[in-house]
């Protein structure tokens, strides 16, 4: 009898310390066994590529910030070194830092000291962007995917992709001979050169090709059988071939991916073909196709109280002799812009700020576009406040007054300043105001 | 058969047990698989190890960790090649001198355990920027590391200070301030950045910075960090350019308090402190120091040091150091109308009262004819001068005084002093300095003569022997 009741308290002890043997990895293996085989793909996989990698990333909250390029090459003692073409020293001279894999959520790769990419993280005005956000990017970085040449990773706070893909064996040799900073002065002189640059497929159609080197943005615009005005624009980065478009620009069933150079041979490349890209003797989309109260643009506009630089007109005294006016009553030039309000208003609006204030002179005008001559009314249709009580000196104000001016492009002698219009006064071509094409 | 019972209880429980034991085998986490953030140490890193982490203790964090920070803000890590020089910053400008005057055990107890750096500033959202922190006496964050140089004397001042600033925090969790001090002023304020709480308005109260106004252990913290960053004669200056005797004692007090107490809880002289503090700075980082404005004659006239400046047209030092042309002629139009009037002027002397602000000028005179008997004519002035710049303006005083001297002036004044005189030293600005310019610093008669410029015309001037009181 004893011994039953031995064996009856025995036995289930036993049952139930077995029981709780059956707890089981659903993963397969043990937490931290994947936390390290991750860490470990991570780290095998950025020391893949003996030439490193070109590591693409967007910045800002949008694309206004533009797109950068940076070549990495990762070794396995933490260190990296990194160009970029942030700059002409950027992409010249290779910046020694280092680098960590930690685990954060995530396997993450931390650049963690100072290089060019912390450039567009670190928070000053220094390099380019915005206090206190600087260009609004990343140092961290959380490891997505990866194929067989390529490493997906996204931005910790801004999720900004940075996408690494592999560069050719002699890739490493031609940024040691200074060939990256060589590239973006080619693609800067290109475009210097061949101001109307264009590219065909062969449906007949010019399809017009600008960069602004300033916001890091690519432009196409083309002029369909209609006579319809199109536009696309992406964010654009340098490489060692010339540009890549970060987000490739969906183009006629196909997709625009980068803009190679060759010395004279430049190719716009597509998914399915590349096409060759050759400058037209005049402007592609003739001014007038674009500027309209309702076309591209509609106005004509001077942020701050500096005209666009490299540019010569006899109007550059008149605003000069404003900007003077200003300053001797404690008052300084917001912006000046010039607009097509609808088909028979035009609209002048001069900003200008004291005592911490932001008043407005304006004038508006009913206006005949004719071919690319826009006549302006005298008198104006209506004028404000400031505009009467002198705020406008009268020598701007006739500047407008009942003037024929015909539209056309301003080049400037500066390469980095692009997109800029001008009412040239029929009566004396040396004689325009001109600032940035916009639209209002 | 009870005991036996218990025993096989005993035996089956423990097998049960470890049967349990095994069952725990995938919930636990050997974390050396896991070293989740471990990194290859490189030549800083060794560096840092023995200069730093070795003798002191101190773990130097350099490379990103967002942790040891704002997350909410951008903030970039520093170069690495800046690390070092920030490292060298900490040894020499803030351990060296507290070890050598405060003792080894002192600063090995007491020094923050962690510096933590980054490159950029931590920007604030009323737009100004951080430079350090510091929490619970253990760590301290430098930022703007990557804009160190070692050849910016005045810019690692300022980054010493904030150092300085922070540890005297931790000090004064060791030992707390003394209630003394915090008796001495309540002007503090609750927002020290609002608009009011100027420079001047913080330096007007006593205090020797906007931030010291936030309350009494920022106060005392800066106190320490400018006697020590900005030296001793930086603060006397700027203790002379606080324009009301109160605020002067309030400031004084407090820096007694704070030499008192380095000097009774840590046994260090605060004195050798900020000599040690002065030679690092100067023989390392090429930093320079201001003059010392209470030595200048502005200073000693608004101290009212001054007794007074005697002018003799005829002595010899003017023909060794030179005159004002201007003067001299103003002062030959002026003898020669006393000559017509009858009388001769032989000297003429600044006397500045043991009454603060007031100058009689006094006009040695005899007939024209004889050289004795020698007469007093006197006139009184009210004058202000800067202590810092040394400007100064004369204003006639009226009624004139009685007596005698009074007397002859009135006799002398008609109308020679009204025409000459008087609107020469009430016409305009004078600047009190050392003149002539021949007598240098190094030489043995610097500050024994004095004079006034007029402000703004080198060529204007005029000097005497000065007697202090």
């Amino acid at each position: 009898m004893m011994k039953k009741i031995l064996i009856f308290i025995i036995v289930p002890f036993l049952f139930i310390g077995c029981n709780k043997e059956k707890t089981e990895s659903l993963f397969g293996v043990l937490p931290e066994e994947r936390m390290a085989e991750r860490l470990e793909e991570l780290q095998s996989k950025l020391l893949e590529s003996p030439s490193g990698w070109k590591a693409t990333l967007n910045t800002g909250t949008s694309s206004s910030k533009g797109a950068y390029n940076f070549y990495i090459d990762f070794n396995d003692d933490n260190s990296c070194k990194m160009q970029g073409d942030l700059s002409s020293a950027t992409a010249t001279d290779w910046h020694n830092s280092t680098y960590r894999i930690i685990w954060a959520m995530n396997a993450s790769i931390l650049f963690d000291t100072f290089t060019y990419i912390t450039m567009l993280q670190e928070p000053s005005a220094t390099y380019g962007g915005t206090a206190p956000h600087g260009y609004r990017s990343d140092i961290e970085f959380e490891y997505i995917r990866s194929t067989t040449d390529s490493i997906f990773l996204k931005g910790k706070k801004y999720q900004h992709d940075l996408v690494l893909t592999k560069v050719t064996t002699n890739a490493e040799a031609s940024l040691d001979a200074g060939e990256f900073a060589a590239k973006i002065q080619e693609v800067v002189n290109f475009f210097a050169e061949n101001t109307n640059a264009y590219f065909e497929t062969g449906d007949g159609v010019k399809y017009a090709v600008a960069i602004d080197r300033i916001a890091k943005t690519i432009s196409i615009t083309w002029l369909d059988n209609q006579e319809n005005v199109h536009s696309r624009t992406s964010g654009f980065a340098y490489s060692l071939n010339g540009i890549d478009i970060f987000q490739p620009i969906s183009f006629n069933g196909t997709w625009l991916t980068r803009i190679d150079f060759d010395n004279d041979d430049v190719k716009m490349v597509s998914l399915s073909g590349s096409y060759e890209v050759e400058n037209n003797a005049i402007p592609i989309l003739p001014i007038t196709t674009l500027f309209a109260a309702n076309g591209a643009f509609n106005a004509i506009v001077v942020e701050g109280p500096n005209l666009p630089p490299g540019i010569t007109s006899e109007f550059n005294t008149v605003w000069q002799n404003n900007i003077n006016f200003y300053a001797a009553n404690s008052a300084t030039l917001e912006y000046m812009r010039f607009s097509l309000v609808n088909s028979t208003t035009a609209r002048l609006s001069v900003g200008f700020r004291t005592q911490g204030a932001v008043y407005i002179s304006q004038a508006e005008y009913s206006y005949t576009y004719v071919g690319n001559v826009i006549k302006l009314s005298n008198p104006p249709t209506s004028t404000n406040g400031n505009y009467n009580n002198g705020w406008l000196q009268a020598a701007m104000k006739n500047y407008f007054i009942g003037a024929e001016f015909t539209l056309d492009y301003v080049v400037s002698s500066n390469p980095d300043i692009v997109n800029i219009g001008g009412l040239y006064r029929t009566d004396n071509p040396n004689s325009f105001f001109y600032g940035k094409l916009a639209k209002l | 058969m009870k005991i036996k019972l218990i025993h096989i209880l005993a035996i089956a429980s423990l097998i049960g047990l470890a049967a349990c034991n095994k069952s725990d085998e995938n919930l636990d986490v050997d974390l050396s698989q896991y070293n989740y953030d471990n990194f290859q140490k490189t030549e800083i890193d060794d560096y840092l190890y023995n200069t730093l982490t070795k003798p002191y203790n101190i773990e130097v964090v350099y490379r990103f960790d967002r942790s040891h920070t704002d997350i909410a803000k951008n903030i970039s890590p520093p170069n690495i090649e800046k690390v070092k020089p920030a490292a060298d910053m900490i040894l020499k400008g803030f351990l060296k001198p507290y070890e050598l005057l405060g003792g080894e055990e002192m600063i090995k107890t007491y020094t923050p355990k962690q510096f933590v750096l980054f490159g950029s500033h931590a920007y604030n959202d009323n737009g100004s920027v951080t430079l350090g922190t510091a929490d619970g006496g253990r760590r301290v964050v430098l930022y703007d590391v990557n804009n160190i140089s070692e050849l910016q004397g005045n810019d690692i001042k300022r980054r010493l200070r904030t150092i300085h600033h922070e540890f005297t925090h931790i000090l004064n969790q060791m030992v707390a301030i003394p209630p003394s001090f915090r008796t001495i002023t309540a002007d503090h304020v609750d927002n020290w950045l609002a608009a009011e709480n100027t420079e001047a308005e913080a330096k007007r109260l006593g205090f020797v910075s906007r931030y010291a106004r936030s309350n009494f252990g920022e106060d005392f913290a800066e106190m320490v960090a400018h006697l020590l960053i900005e030296g001793q004669v930086w603060f006397d200056n700027y203790v002379a350019g606080i324009e009301e005797q109160e605020y002067r004692d309030r400031i004084r007090l407090k820096e007694s308090v704070v030499r008192e107490y380095f000097n009774s809880y840590f046994n260090i002289n605060f004195g050798e402190l900020q000599a040690e503090m002065y030679r690092v700075l100067t023989e390392e980082y090429n930093a320079t120091f201001p003059e010392d404005i209470t030595l200048t004659f502005g200073y000693q006239l608004a101290m009212n040091r001054v007794s007074t400046i005697t002018i003799d047209p005829t002595a010899a030092h003017y023909t060794t150091y030179g005159s004002s042309a201007a003067f001299n002629t103003m002062l030959t139009n002026y003898n020669n109308a006393m000559v017509a009037a009858g009388w001769r002027m032989r000297t003429m002397q600044l006397m500045f009262t043991t009454t603060p602000g007031k100058m009689t000028l006094r006009i040695g005179f005899t007939t024209a004819t004889t050289t004795t008997p020698v007469y007093n004519g006197d006139y009184d002035f009210s004058y202000t001068v800067n202590a810092t710049n040394g400007l100064i303006t004369f204003t006639k005083m009226l009624p004139e005084g009685t007596g005698a001297t009074y007397n002859n002036g009135r006799e002398t004044r008609l109308p020679p002093f009204e025409q000459f005189l008087l609107p020469y030293l009430t016409g305009r600005q004078f600047i009190a300095n050392y003149l002539p310019t021949g007598i240098t610093p190094d030489s043995p008669l610097y500050r024994t003569f004095a004079g006034f410029r007029e402000n703004g015309v080198a060529t204007n001037y005029f000097y005497g022997p000065v007697i202090y009181r």
